[in-house]
């Protein structure tokens, strides 16, 4: 190890600053960029599965033998 | 051997494919890239001694060349991938451009910031309009074109058009950039790798640069792959097989 101490390492000589912002904003942007689609897939998963669900239920609504989870559905309010 | 790449050439065309091979590199890179990056920044930043000149700063170049050497070779690989959707519409290359430029424009923007943090204690200025900065600008702005050309467009296969040309025209300013501080007098100091010829930094300073850089290069496969993999099962979302992988995760759920 080159430094002594952590402060020294730290301040670096006075470069600190520098040194430490960009090293973080590169770990923030590299994290940013693995993260950010896998966020995208995983709500794409999600929405698929409840549409699906969603059509399973309506399917049971008109078909009640169909052996489909069982969902209530939305009533009709006459004002 | 010709036969067996014209049939790796014919399942690269194969969303489905690309998803399942992507699906068994993708573990291994995601162990691969974090050694190599954690490895690589602590030994540059803790364990080799400061620039005789520059002091600590100079630790900067640890993610400052990596990143403008993969904003630059991403930028190639967006361009080939537009040439062969222009040429042989292949859904995965199409993909590949779209996905290449988000990532290469972040890449692109690490480089000009980390390169200004240098700049400042080493020239004593954040930016000066020279050759070498001005054309990486210009790369970034290349890149943020095609990403708003994508988005312009009502119709998928006239932006994937429109953006693979705009990326092809942009290659001129790569030995721009390259040759950069050699055609003009420029306050940014020379390549200090060089692929013919000797580097000129001592061993013990390039060593955590060279992990770097192949840490940068399994960061950008990686970042690829996930980005391309979104992608893929949007666009296929229609199809037996991802209807199949919606099924079986509502089923484990």
């Amino acid at each position: 190890m080159y430094f002594n101490s952590l402060d020294e390492i730290w301040r670096m000589g006075g470069h600190g600053p520098f040194v430490w912002a960009a090293y973080s904003l590169t770990a923030l942007i590299l994290i940013l960029l693995v993260v950010v689609p896998l966020q995208r897939q995983r709500r794409f998963f999600a929405d698929q599965i409840n549409s699906e669900r969603r059509r399973a239920a309506r399917a049971q609504q008109i078909n009640p033998d169909s052996k489909m989870p069982e969902l209530k559905a939305p009533e009709l309010k006459v004002p | 051997m010709w036969s067996f790449l014209q049939s790796l050439w014919h399942k690269l065309g194969s969303p489905r494919w690309f998803y399942q091979i992507s699906g068994k590199l993708l573990p291994w890179l995601a162990i691969l890239t974090p050694v190599l990056l954690i490895v690589g920044a602590a030994w540059g930043l803790l364990f080799v001694p400061p620039d005789f000149r520059q002091g600590n700063s100079f630790r900067i170049i640890y993610i400052h060349v990596p990143a403008s050497m993969l904003a630059m070779a991403g930028y190639a690989l967006m361009a080939i991938a537009g040439a062969i959707s222009l040429i042989w519409k292949m859904k995965v290359a199409e993909i590949a451009m779209k996905c290449a430029a988000p990532i290469g424009a972040a890449l692109t923007f690490l480089a000009l910031v980390t390169g200004s943090i240098w700049g400042k204690p080493t020239w004593g200025t954040w930016w000066v309009w020279d050759a070498r900065i001005t054309s990486v600008l210009v790369l970034f702005f290349l890149y943020m074109g095609v990403i708003a050309l994508n988005e312009a467009f009502e119709n998928r296969q006239a932006a994937a058009k429109a953006c693979a040309v705009l990326s092809l025209v942009g290659v001129v300013n790569i030995p721009i950039i390259y040759w950069s501080v050699e055609w003009w007098f420029s306050l940014h100091q020379p390549a200090t790798l060089k692929i013919i010829g000797k580097s000129t930094m001592a061993p013990e300073m390039l060593h955590p640069l060279l992990v770097m850089i192949l840490g940068f290069y399994c960061f950008y496969a990686l970042a690829l792959l996930i980005h391309m993999r979104a992608e893929i099962l949007f666009r296929e979302r229609t199809t037996q097989w991802v209807r199949e992988l919606i099924t079986q995760r509502g089923a484990v759920r």
